[in-house]
């Protein structure tokens, strides 16, 4: 995968809810995005979704850092 | 995602070294902890359990090429940096410490006036989009804020988060703070800075991104003296940056989300841009030549509209001035010197006519 395409696929996927900025045609289907992103990273075995205190009570026990991630 | 899924082996490896979190909402942020570019699409933050924080990750300059900010060599470059700070704690700390900002105004986006329609929890059961605050409004909020108590705007609010460019610097995207290019007579030029060098510290602070160098950045009064570490050819050299009052002003906020408000306010909902080099000289224009790309139609927006102003005109004279000045700079000037409820007089071209034209300030 070339530097540029791992890039976009960095900022394209989900919802862009930092800026709000999102093509017209994506919004259309916004609220299904979100709930879709949320049903999906349930089942992550790496992420925690949206609990920042969660991370840090883990992060307390296992030792390792934690990367909080906004978008 | 590539990040939230990743398929880089290496990228997927680093990132079980980590407790990830993934946070989809500005709502209930934590605004002294999470301080970060809030005009951005992409943000991270490298932590200790104990909150300490390591570095940040996220930059931006325009709307459009986000390659010439971030890349994903540059973000796995920051989280190695992480992990090598991270095994130096806690022994580091206090090198870490000054990562951390202030106390903010509010403790949560949703305690501004101006987003109290917002709760805490999104609305999963209902109209779940519409119940996500944006990072972005947490500034726009500040500056409704300041603009409703007729309070100055600082520079600070005015240029949030300086791009090395400010200083003269132009680093690689895909490296951890790498030098590629030093601009002739610029503030990291008078330095010392040099093409190649590697920006180990600034201001004492470890860097790890392009994003740290911008929180020091952000945080430096005017004027300021800034130190910077730097290694060259495999020795550490000390650096000594000297930026004057107005060191911030070639910053362009023009992509900024959050300068919404200010075109409201500043130039009743138009948005401008410098009319290009080939444009000016087939026209004849020198000088202030800003072409108005938009204008607002509905609300607060349409101030301009209601002034007279159309898309296509060409702003040759605003406020007096007449040399040649960026929408930021402008935008600024009447932050500056003007206040609400002032007429700002403004000539435009329409066409081959000359027009004279009075803007309200909000």
């Amino acid at each position: 995968m070339t530097g540029k395409l791992a890039l976009t696929l960095l900022l394209s996927a989900s919802a862009f809810f930092c800026s709000g900025l999102l093509p017209a045609e994506e919004k259309k289907d916004r609220d299904t995005l979100v709930r879709d992103d949320l049903s999906e990273m349930r089942g992550s075995d790496l992420w925690i979704y949206n609990d920042v205190e969660k991370g840090f009570a883990l992060a307390r026990k296992t030792s390792k850092p934690v990367l909080i991630v906004f978008r | 995602m590539q990040v939230a899924r990743p398929r880089d082996s290496k990228l997927k490896e680093l990132l079980k070294k980590f407790v990830c979190v993934r946070v989809v909402q500005g709502n209930a942020l934590d605004l002294e902890l999470f301080q970060f570019d809030y005009d951005l699409t992409f943000a991270a933050f490298f932590m200790n359990a104990d909150r300490t924080i390591y570095g940040r990750y996220g930059t931006r300059s325009s709307q459009e090429k986000p390659e010439r900010d971030i890349s994903m060599q540059g973000f796995v470059s920051a989280i190695e940096g992480a992990l090598e700070l991270h095994a130096s704690f806690p022994e580091n700390r206090r090198s870490l410490a000054d990562k951390q900002g202030g106390k903010p105004r509010y403790p949560a986006p949703e305690r501004y006036p101006t987003l109290k329609r917002y709760t805490p929890l999104l609305n999963y059961g209902g109209k779940v989009a519409q119940s996500c605050l944006h990072c972005h409004m947490i500034n726009a909020a500040e500056i409704e804020l300041l603009r409703s108590k007729k309070a100055p705007l600082p520079d600070k609010i005015l240029y949030p988060w300086p791009l090395p460019g400010a200083l003269g610097l132009q680093l690689s995207p895909a490296e951890r703070a790498l030098v590629v290019n030093v601009v002739p007579s610029s503030a990291a030029h008078e330095a010392g800075f040099r093409h190649g060098d590697r920006i180990l510290s600034l201001e004492g602070q470890p860097i790890l991104s392009t994003a740290d160098i911008q929180w020091v950045l952000h945080n430096a009064p005017a004027p300021a003296k800034l130190t910077a570490v730097v290694k060259r050819a495999e020795k550490t050299t000390l650096l000594k940056l000297m930026l004057d009052a107005d060191w911030r002003k070639s910053s362009d906020i023009s992509w900024r989300g959050s300068t919404w408000p200010l075109r409201r306010m500043g130039f009743g909902g138009m948005r401008l841009k410098d009319v290009w080099d080939g444009d000016r000289k087939k026209r004849g224009l020198e000088g202030l030549a800003l072409w108005v790309r938009h204008v607002g139609q509905y609300g607060a927006h349409r101030a301009a509209k209601d002034a007279g102003f159309r898309k296509g005109d060409i702003v040759i004279e605003f406020d007096g001035i007449r040399e040649r000045l960026t929408e930021s700079e402008l935008l600024v000037h009447i932050f500056r010197k003007r206040k609400a409820g002032d007429l700002i007089p403004v000539k435009i071209l329409r066409g081959n006519k000359r027009m004279s034209l009075r803007l309200p300030v909000r």
